[in-house]
């Protein structure tokens, strides 16, 4: 009953237009001052929330993005990807959920890799006659591969959270994550074919391919160098993110594509993306403070233990309540929140933790873009300049797919457990 | 009481917290009722002596090294082979040792902290890969992970590089090889599968972790006598429970990871080395940290 | 000048201080991979000073993404910005905002003051003075106050402003 009311409320606040960062705030402080719970927590929250080397990502990967995007370089490798397959049905949808996988592979956020795609993406696949809303909803969700594909900053956190180990975790993400991207690509093959609007690209002869793929070669080298410094042990995610940013800068500024008006404008508008997204992180973290002093998350994970035997059907339960959790939380929130008051009753039932995380990421990613709270549907709605329910319905598709997957995952679960069990 | 946890349940040091509950809910016949929030799901270790402090949560643990901004002396433990025996250990740690009334009241009068009991987290080791840390000449040049001020110090008197690096970062770090060694605590190779990722597990010894359970002073002076008493009964038996079993899960861990890892003994000519390389960390601690520090020094050079 | 173009012009020059902040952050996190991998020498103050600039960044640049209408809302109804509904709602958004600031300005203050007038420092090799750190909250969320009254004061004035596209942007 409690919980319906807290809902309740905080869909009124959205609908009446309270931004989201501070709907999730005020919601938050309004239950802990019911209850008399310290408001002193709020400052400490707030501060508490924003030290972490790891949130760095973002800003340094928007910051990288917005300067590819502004020396318009961003494009070449788009363009690259382009030529190999612009001329499918689909073709840039295609490329599109193909240079999301690519990034994947450097980036441990799915926030970065949306806002990082999403910004060259975007206006091509508008030129090309794709409706707005699959747009929207393709990039918020090709944008999820960012976790699921290692690295993945929430993959990181469970492994520590349940000591399963982080590399088997990582291993554990490939197979799913690019099954995922193929059903994704496969579906916008679908959509191009069946709505008819978006135009194909005709096919380029492979010499021109190998010339446009050379010209993306400054960006290529670039990818490698982020991808390279994260494998080959020189720097962190969030380091090889700020590194980009030097490099993509000083290298627009060889290719005489820089000046000073474009590198603030560059500047500038990361900032407005970067805070958007951090005050609604700030926001989810004093709201889910407060949840879990009401014992919120504990109520939900006892009561489904104590009423439900079979694994199966626990694992069904769990999904949809994370399903319904994930409509309201943001994901590290989630993550921290429910891993720790489900995990117990994991091992009561005998499920496998390792193959349990990646069904946990593959819902965090469908909560990534469900609305009312969906960091990636916000991303792509400040990168695309569009309206959030455009976005949302979209992205719905694509939700609907990665509940199937969730699904595939419980009979499939060597698609998750094959190559950590080989390797 | 809300106490907030920073490891899992599972963890012996979470297991510690639930024997005190459950102590502290029999003897009040339910009066006092204890609700653990595990995991760090409501602060972070470095917030949790802030947050107990300015009352938001009544009760919680911490790492001792987390109050080394209010509080310079505590980095104490980290000081190298100062406590390098068990005795040592215990005649340090013990409710009535005069250091750990220096610290208790320090920690009380900064940050209004009331130390309840010090939960023991084992001895520190050097993880390296590669190649072995038998001396300190095998550290020259190399980038090492610690976790508190003062260890970075021992690092830098050894000649390495030391960078901070937060519990959870340091297993990314060793894997792709951002650092070449790192200081953590014996249990926590096992615990967060480091052994996956590092060569050899040198057993240095060369320092002691500790946290200690905090509440808030103000509402601990609020609960009526009795309760007060149970509380601090409570907190004497579990503190010593803890105690006496760190030994014995440093040895299960020791043997539940020895065919993951080398294991690096070192022999007394090689520890002698060490020792001999850090003993400037004393004299750098007690002048950062003040006559604070100087007096929990002469204390430990009584020992 | 008037106080609402004051608060404007502070919440602004706020704001950009906070994108160049993020600027300076990438240039620590890269000189610190330089000198780390190729001189092996890491240092002790880029992690420390970037999360901390990171922390500043964000609340100070709050007042500025409002003023430039970036804050993240669901826009399900009330479009139409010159209906009386809409400039109800957006008034009340904006008063739920100043609660949230008022909060976190009242504890965020005294939090601070407690910290600095024992003169904490953080647990770190740099032991960076908390007055330094734990003022941005009661700073920023004092300035986003500031700034939400004012655009209190636009609604019923002037009229409620577009969101600023992004310049240049498609
Ligand atoms: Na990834
Ligand atoms: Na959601």
């Amino acid at each position: 009953m409690e919980i319906l009311i807290i809902l309740i409320i905080l869909l009124g606040l959205l609908i009446l237009r309270v931004p989201v960062a501070f709907a999730l705030a005020s919601l938050g402080i309004g239950m802990l001052w019911l209850k008399d719970l310290p408001l002193v927590a709020v400052p400490i929250k707030l501060y508490d929330t924003m030290d972490s080397f790891e949130l760095l990502a973002i800003p340094m990967f928007l910051l990288m993005s917005n300067i590819l995007l502004k020396g318009n370089v961003g494009k070449d490798l788009f363009a690259a990807v382009q030529v190999w397959v612009g001329h499918w049905p689909g073709g840039l949808a295609v490329a599109t959920i193909q240079s999301c996988t690519l990034f994947s592979a450097i980036s441990g956020s799915s926030v970065a890799t949306a806002a990082t795609i999403g910004t060259i993406a975007i206006p091509e696949m508008e030129k090309r006659g794709y409706e707005k809303p699959f747009i929207m909803g393709q990039l918020a969700a090709g944008g999820t591969l960012g976790i699921l594909i290692p690295p993945s900053i929430p993959l990181i956190l469970y492994g520590m959270l349940t000591e399963v180990s982080i590399p088997a975790l990582f291993l554990a993400g490939i197979g799913p994550g690019l099954f995922l991207a193929f059903i994704f690509i496969i579906y916008s093959m679908i959509h191009a074919k069946t709505k008819g609007t978006a135009q194909t690209l005709t096919r380029v002869p492979l010499v021109d391919r190998l010339k446009i793929t050379l010209v993306a070669f400054p960006t290529v080298f670039l990818a490698v160098c982020i991808i390279g410094s994260i494998y080959a042990g020189v720097a962190t995610p969030s380091e090889s993110a700020g590194i980009g940013f030097v490099l993509a800068a000083l290298m627009t500024v060889l290719m005489g594509r820089m000046n000073w008006r474009l590198f603030k404008q560059a500047v500038y508008e990361s900032l407005d993306t970067t805070l958007m997204i951090f005050l609604i992180i700030a926001g989810a973290k004093i709201f889910s403070y407060a949840i879990t002093l009401y014992l919120i998350p504990q109520t939900v994970s006892s009561f489904l233990t104590t009423h439900i035997s079979d694994p199966a059907l626990f694992i069904l339960a769990v999904g949809i309540v994370l399903l319904i959790v994930g409509f309201f939380l943001e994901s590290i929130s989630m993550l921290l929140i429910m891993v720790p008051v489900l995990y117990p009753a994991l091992q009561a039932m005998g499920i496998d933790p390792l193959w349990f995380g990646i069904f946990f990421v593959v819902l965090i990613e469908t909560a990534l873009i469900t609305p009312p709270v969906g960091l990636n549907l916000f991303v792509i709605q400040a990168v695309g300049n569009a309206k959030l329910e455009d976005v949302a319905k979209g992205a719905l598709p694509f939700a609907v797919i990665m509940l199937g997957m969730a699904f595939l995952l419980w009979f499939w679960k060597d698609l998750a457990l094959y190559i950590p069990r080989t390797f | 009481i809300r106490v907030t946890l920073q490891l899992q349940e599972s963890h012996p040091l979470g297991e510690n917290l639930k024997s005190w509950k459950e102590i502290v809910e029999r003897d009040s016949n339910g009066q006092l009722k204890v609700q653990i929030f595990p995991s760090a799901q409501l602060f972070k270790d470095n917030f949790v002596g802030q947050a107990v402090g300015a009352g938001a949560v009544p009760m919680g643990t911490a790492s001792l090294s987390s109050f080394a901004g209010d509080v310079p002396a505590v980095d104490f433990v980290f000081l190298p082979f100062m406590m390098d025996s068990p005795a040592k250990i215990e005649a340090v740690t013990n409710v009535n040792s005069p250091i750990r009334k220096i610290i208790d009241t320090a920690i009380l009068e900064a940050t209004n902290n009331k130390v309840l009991w010090w939960q023991s987290y084992g001895r520190t080791v050097y993880l390296s890969n590669n190649t072995p840390f038998r001396t300190p000449g095998e550290i020259k040049g190399k980038k090492i992970r610690t976790f508190g001020r003062l260890l970075g110090w021992t690092v830098e008197a050894l000649g390495g590089a030391p960078t901070l690096m937060s519990g959870s970062r340091q297993f990314l770090a060793y894997q792709q090889g951002a650092v070449d060694g790192g200081v953590t605590g014996i249990t926590a190779v096992k615990s967060r599968k480091l052994y996956e990722v590092m060569d050899y597990l040198n057993l240095t010894y060369d320092s002691n972790i500790e946290f200690v359970a905090i509440m808030n002073n103000d509402f601990f002076e609020n609960l009526s006598l009795a309760h007060q008493d149970i509380i601090e009964k409570a907190s004497l038996i579990v503190e010593k429970q803890l105690r006496q079993k760190i030994t014995f899960l440093e040895e299960s861990a020791l043997e539940a990871i020895k065919d993951e890892i080398v294991i690096v003994e070192l022999s007394d000519e090689e520890r002698e080395q060490w020792r001999e390389a850090t003993k400037d960390v004393v004299t750098r601690f007690i002048n950062e940290g003040g006559p604070l520090a100087q007096d929990v020094v002469s204390l430990l050079n009584k020992l | 000048m008037s106080i609402v173009q004051v608060v404007d012009k502070i919440s602004e020059v706020a704001g950009k201080l906070a994108a160049w902040l993020f600027v300076l952050i990438a240039l620590s996190i890269s000189y610190e991979v330089v000198v780390r991998y190729f001189f092996n020498r890491p240092t002790i103050w880029v992690d420390e000073v970037s999360t901390i600039a990171q922390v500043w960044a964000t609340y100070l640049g709050a007042a500025y993404i409002l003023k430039r209408r970036k804050l993240i809302v669901v826009e399900l109804v009330f479009h139409d910005t010159m209906t009386l509904t809409r400039k109800i709602s957006e008034s009340f958004a904006l008063l739920v905002i100043v609660c949230v600031c008022l909060i976190a300005v009242r504890y965020g203050y005294s939090e601070w003051l407690d910290k600095t007038l024992k003169g904490a420092t953080s647990a770190s090799f740099l032991a960076t003075p908390k007055w330094a750190t734990l003022s941005c909250i009661w700073i920023g969320f004092g300035l986003l106050c500031l700034q939400s009254i004012v655009e209190l004061w636009r609604i019923w004035t002037v009229g409620i402003p577009d969101s600023e596209k992004s310049l240049g942007a498609h």
